[in-house]
């Protein structure tokens, strides 16, 4: 219920605040500000300033607009085990659970827009559309052995690995240390992503003492497309921090008509952590291959995510503060 | 959409109406979140297992299973030994979820158990053979503690076969006399004491098939037993054949007789409906098929190529039946669990009224995977016992629990 409510919460979370971006942005259109409008990089480009009085030296991107792309480093915490192979000697150390890859050691990536929107000099808020691929895996292994002839034994390593890609709609606040051009910032939202396709790749390797086989004796791989075992949904909060840098000019200093105005280029690092349980209970044990075939069967689990990114933001809009 | 946001805006306050006027993607994002909360089911729905050790010599042939008080399971089942070719008898308790509880082998004496566990009062019953003398026992074991009682041994049936329970109690067994070379039926009180017991000609020796088909060398013949109305039948050896037998429950003569022409062609499986009205199955050589319904004459004399029903090429050529009536999602059915060439379980389903195939539903793949038993749940769902071998190679017991939905589904409910 905790969970549920967390969920709820951060969903919220991200809708009031892309509507208070939507408002902020409403209500700067309305406004007759002599500021506003100063430079457009999709239509309104090299626009002088309508008030000559207005200084230079005021003005700071408002409205930017980029793109980001990067690499995920992808965890997943298992919160209820399952497994189809269940030993029959509970004092045995025969376990049958899943080992899983290192935290954070399996890469995946992501690519996509990034939008900001400046509140106040210091704070902004951030909207990150964006495809992302996660990945995660573990291994398990069962050996059988005649205690009587130490040659006689098998031992079965299934490598299973996922693959799970979401269209992201990440939304965060940020706060900008600096207002100079290089801008440390933290920031803090949610995140809530459209699962678009799952894959899972099992590679199996036996080795065969009992057929006198010393060492692997064969190796199978195979890649299975997994898109019902995990829900549409994937739910979560964010947090990280980055440094941005601000090349180019406001347009009230601006000549040239190829010029770009004020070009944002960000490097980040993010943290999400979700909320819930990301694979479909309901479908769990739906596929043979996998539960009959190789005896796998998804945990419940939760992504865990760090991010690693670089963006490059255009400035659509100025603001005077 | 645009609709509801008028709506919104008019008659909720702020910052409802706000929501509703700048941002339906987050209404729409809400309502596509809504799997996050549905995404619940108890463990102890759906699962599948296989139960394993890593002996490499060990081999576990599951025969029957049962749910216990506490919505668990029992499990019966045989584990090779190494100085007998006959399997001792093995059981395990499992919990709800599947998860392995305890194990007994409770006597080496104790081999070959018979399908079907039953149920009396704390306790399962079961019959098994003794290991030396072939004699047959009524063993109970409690699915708490584990431990074994002995309900009674009857030294001169030998050979136990087929063993069902009866509507007013006690039992009927069907046996094999080794000396005289005649098949035995025998109707056994509560307590293990014969009511009566008779013999019916097979004119040949028989045994050399019988051990074959106990050891598993052969293919397993379909030994059943049971009742139907005021008679008795087992489906065995006789009169060189291997017939369909109906007996008066009275004292055990003959009244009828469904003539097989051997092992290469017998009925595999047969389940009282309603009266006299079975469902069955019946194999010819390589041939599997499959009469939902069918009106039997306990005192008529016919034929097993009499049987005309679906022919299933699909299923194994020593494929094993468990034929069950279940009532699920509002219907009377009757399931068939059963074993196809590609090494799967397949439960097919059929209408008890009408005969009509409702669905089908296949378990196991990747491995070969062989039909035991199943049984309706108390949650609605069905849980199917069958035999694998894992890594293709180490005969193990598999457990599937379907879910309630899962059994409507096959039963053609919505």
């Amino acid at each position: 219920m905790i969970k549920l409510r967390s969920i709820t919460l951060t969903l919220c979370l991200v809708c009031i605040a892309s509507v208070a971006m939507a408002q902020f942005a409403g209500k700067e259109g309305k406004k007759p500000r002599k500021d506003s409008n100063k430079f457009s990089l999709f239509g309104g480009g090299n626009k002088k300033s309508k008030n000559p009085n207005t200084s230079a030296k005021g003005e700071s991107p408002q409205w930017q607009l980029g793109i980001k792309g990067g690499i995920n480093l992808s965890d997943v915490e298992a919160t209820r085990s399952y497994s189809v192979v269940t030993p029959l000697d509970l004092s045995s150390s025969l376990t049958n659970g899943k080992i899983y890859d290192k935290a954070y050691s399996n890469m995946g990536s992501h690519i996509g827009l990034t939008g900001s929107v400046a509140l106040s000099p210091n704070i902004s808020l951030g909207f990150e559309p964006g495809y992302t691929t996660y990945k995660f895996g573990y291994e398990t292994s069962y050996e059988w052995n005649q205690f009587e002839n130490l040659q006689s034994f098998v031992k079965v390593t299934n490598d299973i690995d996922h693959v799970v890609s979401y269209m992201d709609l990440p939304v965060a606040l940020k706060y900008h240390f600096k207002t100079g051009s290089l801008k440390p910032f933290i920031q803090l939202g949610g995140y809530y992503g459209f699962r678009t396709n799952a894959d899972k790749n099992v590679t199996t390797v036996v080795e065969d003492g009992a057929a006198g086989g010393l060492d692997e004796l064969s190796s199978t791989s195979q890649r299975i497309g997994v898109d019902d075992l995990f829900i549409r949904s994937s739910a979560g909060i964010l947090g990280g921090a980055g440094l941005s840098l601000d090349v180019g000019s406001s347009p009230s200093g601006m000549s040239g008509s190829s010029d770009l105005g004020t070009v944002r280029f960000i490097l980040g690092v993010n943290y999400r952590y979700g909320l819930h349980n990301i694979v479909d209970v309901k479908t769990r044990f739906n596929d043979s291959y996998l539960t009959s075939g190789a005896y796998d069967v998804t945990d419940d689990l939760e992504l865990r995510n760090i991010e690693i990114y670089l963006g490059c933001q255009f400035t659509l809009k100025y603001k005077d503060y | 959409m645009n609709l509801l946001i008028k709506i919104f805006n008019r008659y909720f306050p702020f910052p409802l109406n706000w929501l509703g006027r700048l941002n339906f993607f987050a209404i729409a994002l809400l309502t596509v979140a809504c799997d996050i909360p549905d995404n619940q089911v108890e463990p102890q729905d759906v699962f599948t297992k296989v139960y394993n050790n890593d002996n490499y010599t060990d081999a576990f042939f599951p025969i029957s299973i049962a749910q216990t008080a506490d919505s668990g399971y029992l499990v019966l089942g045989g584990k090779k030994v190494s100085d007998t070719q006959f399997l001792n008898v093995y059981l395990i308790k499992v919990d709800s979820e599947g998860e392995f509880e305890w194990e007994q082998t409770p006597s080496e004496n104790y081999s070959n158990p018979l399908s079907g566990l039953v149920s009396s009062g704390t306790n399962f019953q079961f019959f098994c053979m003794d290991k030396l003398n072939l004699g047959t026992y009524l063993v109970q074991v409690n699915d708490v503690t584990g431990s074994f009682s002995e309900v009674g041994y009857l030294p001169a049936l030998q050979y136990p076969l087929a063993a069902a329970p009866l509507n007013g109690g006690g039992f009927v067994v069907q046996g094999y006399n080794r000396e005289d070379q005649k098949t035995v039926l025998a109707k056994l009180n509560s307590n293990a004491v014969a009511v009566w017991q008779e013999e019916y000609d097979t004119f040949e020796d028989v045994e050399e098939d019988i051990i074959k088909h106990l050891i598993g060398t052969s293919r397993p013949l379909p030994f059943i037993t049971g009742s139907v109305g005021n008679s008795y039948f087992f489906n065995g050896f006789y009169n060189y054949s291997f017939s369909m037998v109906f007996v008066k429950a009275a004292d055990g003569s003959q009244t009828g007789v469904i003539n097989g022409p051997g092992v290469e062609d017998a009925i595999s499986g047969a389940t009282q409906l309603i009266g006299s009205e079975f469902a069955m199955a019946r194999y010819s050589f390589l041939d599997n098929k499959i009469t939902p319904k069918y009106q039997l004459d306990v005192n008529g004399i016919e034929v097993t190529g009499d049987l005309d029903g679906f022919q299933f090429d699909e299923l194994s050529q020593q494929a094993k039946f468990q034929i069950k009536k279940v009532n699920a999602a509002g219907k009377s059915s009757v399931i068939y669990g059963t074993e196809t060439k590609t090494g799967q379980i397949l439960l097919l389903a059929y209408d008890l009224a009408n005969g009509s195939l409702l669905g089908s539903r296949y378990l196991g793949f990747g491995q070969p995977y062989q039909m035991a038993d199943f049984a309706t749940t108390k949650d609605g769902g069905l849980v199917v016992l069958g035999s694998t071998f894992i890594s293709g190679r180490f005969p193990r017991m598999a457990l599937f629990k379907l879910s309630k939905t899962d059994l409507e589904m096959l039963v053609g409910g919505n």
